[in-house]
């Protein structure tokens, strides 16, 4: 089997590229309106829910890690400051979630805004391994923090679902609606990073970081105002996430998977593109779902495996994901194609 | 002690990565695989594991080498985002194929013919700790003067120096990276053997440990040096250890990880500066 | 272990539905439940890899999309409280019997039982065991030294053990409580350095299997061992630790040995018939399993219908005698959900097997070895 070619044609079909974003977006997210009325069972909307928050949190990623390519392995830590400080505030405190998720999302900037100033001077696989080696560390920390459960975690009271400002809500609907919103959300403020200044520069920081320099593009703080932007999406996703699954542990918001999660959604999808991590989030989400009760417990690690080759090839063949850049450097800003099948941009390319 | 088995794990990554500038993130999910072997080869066929130090030797070459004629090599040319995602996908793959095909479970080898211990001077030292020291001094000395005395060991550094100089001098860079995978695999799959001795594996959480811990050396021994790792390696066995007695113990790992994230942040002065700037 | 479950459960559900010559256990007395005109019993199992958030979300499928009629499980704290979250939110009941966290059953919910001891209670049993020691034979023992792993496993456990001996004059606790990262750590020389530094007499330590054997291990080469290393159990009473021979003699809180057959007769052909049918007997583990699915049985069998309000008070007027549910304890559920008969003892780890060892007029004779040889005599 002939990968490249049949990846190429592959590529002609998906060629989602000549219609115009604009239209796209909307055309997407209103469409996936409807789907809580097709919902069949408990698990769609469930994983219809994942999805919707992964794609919002890929975009995150994405803006960091796409646009102005800073492969972040550390991510969840922000998710985590997120997910924590929408919980205590509540749990604790009483504090309504609609307020907490903006705390929270302050928080996870100011976490990735420090991170970011401590690491942005490394470059490459080194400040990957140094955002990895920080979301490990924190993870012992949080393990050893008692205010906010250490290993137990905290729990939700449940008894206050339905209360109007918890964001604890008894029909799966509105959690389907909340994370639509983020999602949305997100996709459209990368959209108009996409087509923005600040979204040249940091594609220009991707490319050549000394260039950009130069060129009069101070890399460090467009770098940090990226990483702020990210950290915050992430801080409310983590947010979202507590409010959904109604308990916080480190386990399941500092893991390797949920730092992996973050990464493989954009790159799978199409790293430093508007949507591709919809469809990365898709695609990961249903396939980590469905073969996780399939398979049940006997197959334990089968899923990951394929995961873990799915990277494998993609980083072969495909580095930047199943879309394709549109250009945003040297070409126009609109996002119409203008040349019929869509060239491989070299210069996106490091 | 151990620092000098995370010296030899650090020296193999440490000479991928000078070589040719890609981080393994998937080195101790490597060394897992020797270490799977060896586990299920001494319990199945009572075999001495010192017997499959030469064989684990040879077959992660084998797989280095392989791996990067396979897979790496397709990503050399394209961004350093696809090489990352490479190695990670390499973790990922396998990590969990070892966990499918033969179960989440700690193992360990039991019965090994140097098990046991002794007192010395009032500090208890165990005979199989002991071996593997031996056994990381023999291999990083045999890899040092592989690199210092022989012709491939000369090419090899003259790549690292310098890609476009040493093809000029006819050296097929390709089969350089091609060999260095191979070596620097060899040496984890050594001491992957030999730590499988006396602790308990397993599969989550024994890779995740060593390849920090083989970053944290390289990073802070300077890049491309053997030496440099073996050191680094040292430091970083002799902070887990003082960390935990010193200070509390319920933070031993995260001081590895301060160490990493300050051995890079310094990176450039590394320890021992042995390859040119690059 | 999830596989070891597994086994006694189907042993068990084939029990009910065939019907096994088992008095007193409750629902194998023939064809499919009793008490509800032999219906069948189905199990379905998924699998939660430890996380919270999948937990939920595969109770919830089960609930919502599977319609179940009764929740088991969890094992982690974690994950019980997330899925015990969603019976309460579902209105199904949750009977618990492989989670043994102490706070299990104070967060006022309705529709969740626990079966089994918690650790408060397993950590009373080890302190009166040791206490008795120092009272019979005069072990002198004081001074503990707590370590455990930082997972929820860990820390709840080591948390419990904390509160026992607080309230407890005659032992205290040297040095301060220890933890340690399970996945990540390499050797446990450091804190059992700590540990001697403080003198203690007796080592609790909670942890995995792993870092159980670590333990062990480090301890062997160092040529150290406490007065008397007690342990909750969990790791300790694991088939993987207790074959290899540095295991030997550790007391462990435990609900379960190899010789409480001899006590508990029933209990024996309960293990015989799990054996003979799925080839995987009892231990230290799957035996909660066991228990939780015949509690649940027994709910089905008292209860008037199996709708989740029949099935509530069913379960909340539970009164079952030793063995009717599988247990060597009988089942009776207070306020708030927990069973108060529910005790735990103390066994040892002799040649791989677990023995009785307290309280003493259990335990066989010459079952304990005390005090425990060094290393070099062994």
């Amino acid at each position: 089997m002939n990968i490249p070619q049949t990846a190429a044609e592959f590529k002609d079909l998906v060629d989602l590229q000549s219609i115009p974003l604009v239209y796209l977006i909307p055309a997407i997210f209103i469409s996936a309106l409807a789907l809580p009325y097709f919902a069949t069972s408990y698990f769609f909307i469930n994983t219809a829910i994942y999805v919707l928050l992964f794609v919002g949190l890929g975009q995150s990623w994405n803006i960091i890690g796409g646009y102005a390519g800073q492969i972040s392995l550390g991510h969840a830590v922000m998710f985590a400051t997120g997910a924590y400080t929408t919980a205590t505030l509540f749990i604790y405190y009483g504090i309504t979630p609609y307020l907490g998720l903006i705390v929270a999302g302050l928080l996870a900037a100011a976490v990735g805004l420090t991170l970011g100033a401590l690491t942005f001077r490394l470059r490459y696989h080194y400040f990957s391994i140094a955002t990895l080696a920080a979301t490990l560390g924190i993870y012992v920390i949080f393990l050893q923090w008692d205010w906010i459960g250490g290993a137990v975690g905290l729990e939700y009271p449940i008894a206050q679902i339905g209360d109007s400002l918890s964001l604890m809500f008894d029909s799966r609907e509105m959690y389907f609606y909340v994370m639509w919103a983020f999602a949305l959300g997100t996709t459209v403020l990368v959209y108009r990073l996409h087509t923005s200044k600040l979204g040249i520069y940091l594609k220009a920081i991707d490319i050549d970081q000394e260039l950009a320099e130069n060129a009069g593009i101070s890399a460090f703080w467009y770098k940090m105002y990226a990483m702020g932007l990210s950290s915050f999406i992430a801080g409310i996703g983590g947010g979202l996430f507590a409010q959904y699954v109604l308990y916080v542990e480190p386990r399941i918001l500092l893991e390797l998977i949920r730092n992996v999660e973050f990464v493989l959604i954009p790159v799978v999808g199409g790293l430093g593109t508007v949507l591709g991590p919809v469809v990365g989030a898709a695609i990961y989400i249903f396939t980590r779902e469905y073969t996780r009760t399939l398979l049940g417990g006997t197959q334990t690690g089968l899923s990951w495996v394929i995961f873990g080759t799915i990277l494998l090839l993609i980083s072969m063949y495909r580095p930047s994901g199943l879309i394709r850049r549109r250009p945003v450097i040297g070409g126009r800003k609109q996002n119409t194609q203008s040349s019929a099948a869509p060239a491989r941009s070299e210069a996106d390319d490091d | 002690m151990i620092g000098l088995a995370y010296g030899l794990v650090a020296a193999g990554l440490g000479l991928i990565w000078g070589v040719m500038d890609i981080v393994n993130f998937a080195h101790g999910e490597h060394m897992l695989i020797a270490m799977y072997v060896t586990l299920l080869t001494t319990a199945e066929l009572s075999v001495s594991p010192l017997l499959l130090l030469p064989v684990n030797a040879v077959l992660m070459f084998a797989v280095g080498y392989a791996t990067y004629v396979v897979i790496i090599k397709r990503t050399m040319d394209g961004p350093v985002l696809g090489q990352v995602l490479c190695t990670f996908g390499l973790l990922l793959a396998i990590r969990y194929g070892i966990i499918y095909l033969v179960g989440p479970s700690t193992r360990t080898v039991s019965d090994f013919a140097f098990d046991g211990s002794t007192n010395a001077y009032g500090i208890s030292i165990s005979y199989p700790a002991v071996l593997t020291a031996i056994v990381s001094v023999v291999t990083i000395v045999l890899l040092y003067l592989l690199l210092e005395q022989t012709s491939i060991g000369k090419a090899i550094r003259a790549t690292a120096q310098d890609k476009q100089a040493a093809q000029v001098l006819g050296i097929e860079t390709d089969r350089i990276y091609a060999v260095s995978w191979g070596i620097g695999l060899a040496a984890t799959g050594v001491a992957g053997t030999m730590i499988a001795t006396y602790f308990p594996i397993q599969p989550n959480s024994t890779p995740g440990v060593w390849t920090i811990a083989s970053f944290a050396a390289v990073a802070l021994g300077g890049l491309g040096s053997i030496v440099g790792a073996v050191v680094g390696g040292i430091v970083i066995g002799l902070v887990q250890n003082l960390g935990a007695t010193l200070l509390d113990p319920s933070y031993q790992q995260l001081y590895v990880y301060i160490v990493l994230i300050a051995a890079l942040l310094y990176q450039r002065e590394g320890i021992l500066n042995w390859v040119s700037d690059r | 272990m999830g596989t070891r479950f597994q086994d006694v459960v189907g042993a068990g559900v084939q029990a009910v539905n065939e019907g096994a010559d088992l008095p007193p256990l409750a629902g194998a007395e023939g064809e499919g439940i009793q008490g509800q005109d032999g219906a069948t019993v189905e199990v379905l199992w998924r699998d939660h890899q430890g996380a919270s958030d999948v937990a939920r979300s595969e109770a919830e499928s089960l609930v919502l999309d599977e319609g179940v009629d009764m929740l088991t499980g969890c094992f982690y704290s974690g994950s019980t409280q997330a899925v015990s979250q969603v019976a309460e939110r579902e209105g199904v009941p949750h009977v618990c019997g492989t989670a043994i966290g102490e706070g299990l059953t104070e967060r006022g919910l309705d529709w969740f039982w626990q079966v089994p001891p918690h650790t408060g209670v397993k950590g009373e049993s080890m302190f009166n065991f040791a206490s008795d020691m120092n009272s019979e034979y005069d072990a002198g023992l004081e001074r503990v030294a707590i370590i455990h792993q930082d997972g929820t496993f860990g820390t709840e456990v080591a948390n419990s053990m904390v509160g026992v001996i607080e309230n407890n004059d005659e032992f205290e606790q040297a040095p301060e409580t220890i933890s340690y990262n399970a996945s990540s750590v390499t050797s446990l020389s450091p804190q059992l350095q700590t540990i001697r530094d403080a003198d203690a007499d007796i080592i609790v330590h909670a942890a995995n299997v792993r870092d159980a054997l670590i333990m062990l291990e480090d301890m062997q080469t160092e040529d150290y061992y406490p007065e008397m290393m007690l342990t909750p159990g969990s790791a300790y009473l694991d088939p993987s630790v207790l074959e290899e021979s540095v295991s030997e003699h550790v007391f462990s809180g435990s609900d379960f040995s190899n010789d409480m057959y001899s006590i508990h007769p029933p209990m024996g052909e309960y293990n015989s018939y799990a054996e003979e049918n799925s080839g995987t007997p009892f231990d230290g583990s799957n035996i909660y399993a066991w228990g939780e699915f015949f509690t649940a049985v027994a709910a089905a069998n008292q209860a008037d219908s199996l709708d989740p309000a029949d099935l509530q008070s069913s379960l909340n007027s539970m009164r079952l005698d030793p063995y009717e549910a599988g247990l060597p304890y009988p089942v009776e559920f207070d306020d708030n959900g927990y069973n108060t008969e529910a005790f735990s003892f103390v066994v040892q780890a002799d040649d791989g097997e677990l023995e009785t060892v307290w309280p003493f007029d259990q335990a066989q004779d010459d079952a304990m070895t005390y005090p425990v040889p060094d290393w070099s005599e062994r």
